[in-house]
């Protein structure tokens, strides 16, 4: 089984000043993530959020996309980890900022799923991830590997 | 202001930098936003799944990576941001109480001809636990600024 049909649109989420400021104060305090006058006379020319949380944000929305299905017993693989386990990621582009109130549009793309061959009953995939502004400038794109439980249905 | 520039990154050096305890509120913190796979919230699920016990979530790890970098160096550097992440694997999952410490190898190191105010460093980022496990190994890019921008290096 191999992908694809081009990438899917997993969601939307608008990186406010607030929520910039939160996650790097916790995570990327760089001072053009935390710090507005600093972020305004550096390169950036303003604040920009960690390149980090855009990618932990696609990953939220990825797992909220993709729910177990309905009345599994809750030991099942799917419902304990419904999107799996991730092997790795491979060439993480940041080509440009996200700012405050941009509105970022988040894909996932199958590039290729085949079964398990030592775990039946799951499958491995390779994905190509990306988020977009909704002018459609790629802000993030990345490459994952990871073993999900096969659909159920 | 910055101490730390390009120049001071040298090839094939390797550093280790902090230590960070993971919590295990942090870990259902981190994972009720950014990962809400129960594996990542709940001790039975934890238990039950792939990951032998309630685990951080890996795009945690990625972020405690990024702190410890921040933390171990970067804030004292004249650091421009990143282009990416060359590779990024997950090798051990982490689990609550476990300490982390951030080893940094030194990779490649190339001035821009394009921007002659910054270089690009290429490192190689592991995370550690104390019987020396690597939970997490990323290979990164980062541009910093050049304590003599322009110079001609041989």
């Amino acid at each position: 089984m191999t992908g694809s049909e081009g990438p899917l649109e997993i969601g939307r989420f608008t990186f406010t000043r607030d929520e910039i400021l939160r996650f790097a104060r916790d995570f990327d305090p760089q001072p053009f993530h935390v710090d507005e006058a600093a972020a305004a006379a550096s390169h950036f020319g303003g604040l920009v959020a960690s390149g980090w949380h855009t990618v932990c944000t696609w990953m939220g929305l990825f797992v909220r996309a993709n729910g177990a299905a309905a009345g599994l017993p809750p030991d099942h693989p799917a419902v304990l980890s419904p999107v799996g386990v991730g092997f790795g990621l491979e060439v993480l582009k940041w080509p440009a900022p996200v700012r405050a109130d941009d509105t970022i549009v988040f894909f996932t793309e199958v590039l290729e799923a085949r079964p398990s061959g030592t775990r039946p009953g799951w499958t491995i995939y390779h994905r190509r991830n990306s988020a977009r502004r909704q002018d459609g400038t790629e802000v993030l794109s990345f490459e994952l590997r990871h073993m999900a439980p096969a659909p159920t249905s | 202001m910055p101490d730390i520039f390009f120049e001071d990154f040298i090839i094939g050096e390797v550093k280790t930098f902090g230590s960070h305890q993971v919590s295990r509120e942090e870990i259902i913190a981190f994972a009720g936003e950014f990962d809400p796979q129960p594996m990542h919230l709940d001790e039975a699920a934890g238990k039950a799944s792939l990951l032998g016990g309630m685990a951080a979530s890996g795009w945690h790890s990625c972020a405690i990576l990024m702190r410890l970098i921040c933390d171990g160096f970067l804030l004292r550097t004249a650091g421009m941001g990143s282009p990416g992440v060359t590779e990024n694997k997950w090798l051990a999952p982490i689990f609550p109480d476990d300490v982390l410490t951030m080893r940094r190898t030194v990779l490649e190191s190339r001035t821009s001809k394009s921007k002659p105010e910054m270089g690009l460093v290429t490192f190689r980022f592991e995370l550690v636990k104390p019987d020396k496990t690597v939970a997490m190994s990323q290979v990164c890019v980062i541009m910093i600024g050049r304590r003599n921008p322009g110079a001609r290096l041989a």
